[in-house]
């Protein structure tokens, strides 16, 4: 049998290796090019500010530039402050972070199995969501002490909702025929699942994920804020009530740092999971 | 392998679809279910799948009544129904992996059919990066792969152009002369059924109207004067 009188592949792979050898060679000035508006918000930022302390136009207290904020930074590293409080931040999101995907997750795939469980939690998932998470926080307190408990509690709490709609949008919308594939191929219920539907449903819960992220972001330094002797948002309200304005900023531009990494780490991971996925005006259409 | 249809039916929403279908199907045979496009030849297909159930008469595989899906029942879908987030070859050992068949073992067993559909150099390829027909023949592989006795096609070249449609239909009877599955395909196309099949079932209004043996010998030509008759016979059936 000849196939390739009929078909042939779409993609000839010269063409393609050639692309590659163009890309390595712009790699290095497309990543120096991508940090530029980052770099000139800085640069801009300290000017201003110097300008600022210089000629006294507003309380130059308010708004330190970034020079002195690295070494204000320094400082809170030496003491030992900030190392903890990044630490113990990053412990605290991530935890609850897994422990919200994992239950997001495995209650969708139940939900989405049963019948019964839905009739039940739906309505009451449904009423509970909407409900800010940092509304519920003086309750966790209340309820769980001031420990990593709450905390924790509240960040998984606020990661739930999001992925749990979104994998419940991804469970309906998984193609009958893979699944009837699957059974006629001899697959267990149990190998569906795990062979069908959670691979269909993965890029819901990864966009579930991303939503989420930043939404766990503010859980975080929210709970940190009350009752806290440590983590970021710990520093934020410690800076307030001292006055020690630059230290906030530390811990400000701490969190974007922590949360950038989170995110990229996160489009890391999908661009691994669903490299099979094609789509998007990057392949629409050839520039 | 036999199959056999007793008295079976099904509605939707009190609109029938199959009305009391009487049919026996025995081993090795290829069968194509001909009819236009609401016919009630896919809602027969789901059925002997197992993927729906009759509301009256029961059908039967070896004398074991059908209560659900089987790999028995191996099905290729009209659109491609791959798995996207697996390669062609996992697509293939698919079947065979959920059997229990051990990895290496699945991976020979997929080989095998890849060849059979001339396919064996794409085993990396996602389905995305293959045309239309090709998917379709990894789709036959994969059916194939997990050792059905009947095999279920529902307008599997419906959405292909006619060259590869004429190969492929080649490739098929090379196949199936080779396996010898029971095959039952489903078509609208009048050729197709008479290029293929040992005995076409003519659908009309959810029951059959005509069960006709092609005693054509293979490989048949669609100029042969026997084929024209036989064609033209079908159109004659189809159209009153």
């Amino acid at each position: 049998m000849n196939v390739n009188q009929v078909d042939k592949i779409t993609e000839p792979s010269a063409a393609k290796s050639n692309q590659k050898r163009n890309l390595n060679s712009t790699k290095l000035n497309l990543t120096i090019k991508k940090y530029i508006p980052i770099i000139s918000f800085f640069v801009l930022w300290e000017c201003l500010t110097r300008l600022n302390i210089t000629f006294e136009l507003v309380n130059s207290n308010f708004f330190p530039p970034p020079s002195i904020i690295a070494v204000q930074g320094w400082q809170l590293i030496q003491t030992g402050v900030l190392t903890d409080s990044i630490i113990s931040s990053t412990i605290r999101v991530f935890v609850g972070t897994v422990i919200g995907i994992l239950a997001g997750v495995v209650l969708a795939l139940i939900i989405g199995k049963s019948k019964l469980i839905d009739y039940w939690a739906s309505p009451i998932l449904n009423m509970l969501g909407p409900i800010p998470s940092l509304a519920i926080l003086p309750l966790f307190i209340i309820w769980f002490g001031i420990g990593e408990i709450p905390k924790i509690i509240l960040i998984a709490w606020t990661v739930f909702f999001p992925v749990l709609t979104n994998t419940i949008e991804g469970i309906k919308s998984v193609r009958p025929v893979l699944i009837r594939s699957a059974l006629s191929l001899g697959a267990s219920d149990q190998q569906i699942y795990k062979k069908v539907i959670l691979p269909s449903v993965l890029p819901n819960i990864l966009a579930g994920c991303q939503i989420s992220l930043g939404l766990a972001f503010s859980a975080l330094v929210v709970s940190e804020m009350m009752g806290a002797t440590s983590g970021l948002g710990y520093i934020i309200v410690d800076a307030r009530n001292y006055f020690k304005l630059s230290n906030m900023y530390v811990a400000i531009i701490v969190i974007g740092i922590e949360y950038s990494l989170f995110s990229y780490t996160l489009k890391l991971v999908e661009r691994k999971m669903l490299s099979w996925r094609k789509g998007g005006f990057a392949d629409a259409i050839e520039k | 392998m036999e199959l056999t249809l007793n008295g079976v039916k099904k509605s939707y929403n009190d609109h029938p679809i199959i009305k009391d279908i009487n049919l026996k199907i025995k081993t090795h045979e290829f069968i194509c279910i001909l009819g236009h496009s609401g016919c009630g030849k896919s809602t027969m297909l789901n059925l002997i799948a197992g993927f729906i159930q009759p509301d009256e008469g029961s059908i039967y595989v070896d004398g074991q009544m059908i209560t659900g899906p089987s790999k028995e029942r191996g099905v290729v879908f009209q659109e491609h129904a791959l798995f996207p987030w697996y390669s062609v070859l996992k697509n293939v050992t698919f079947g065979p992996v959920v059997q229990g068949v051990d990895e290496k073992k699945a991976v020979e067993i997929a080989q095998t059919h890849l060849r059979k559909v001339g396919l064996e150099k794409y085993a990396n390829h996602y389905p995305e990066e293959l045309s239309g027909g090709m998917k379709q023949r990894v789709g036959i592989a994969r059916a194939l792969a997990a050792e059905p006795k009947l095999l279920l096609m529902d307008e599997p070249f419906g959405a292909l152009d006619v060259f590869t449609k004429e190969s492929l239909r080649k490739e098929l009877i090379e196949i199936w002369m080779e396996l010898k599955t029971t095959i039952i395909f489903i078509t609208h196309d009048i050729s197709e059924a008479v290029y293929l099949a040992d005995r076409v079932i003519v659908m009309k209004n959810g029951s059959i109207a005509k069960d006709l043996h092609i005693d054509l010998p293979r490989p048949r030509k669609y100029h042969q004067e026997r084929f024209g008759d036989l064609v033209f016979e079908l159109e004659q059936v189809l159209v009153n």
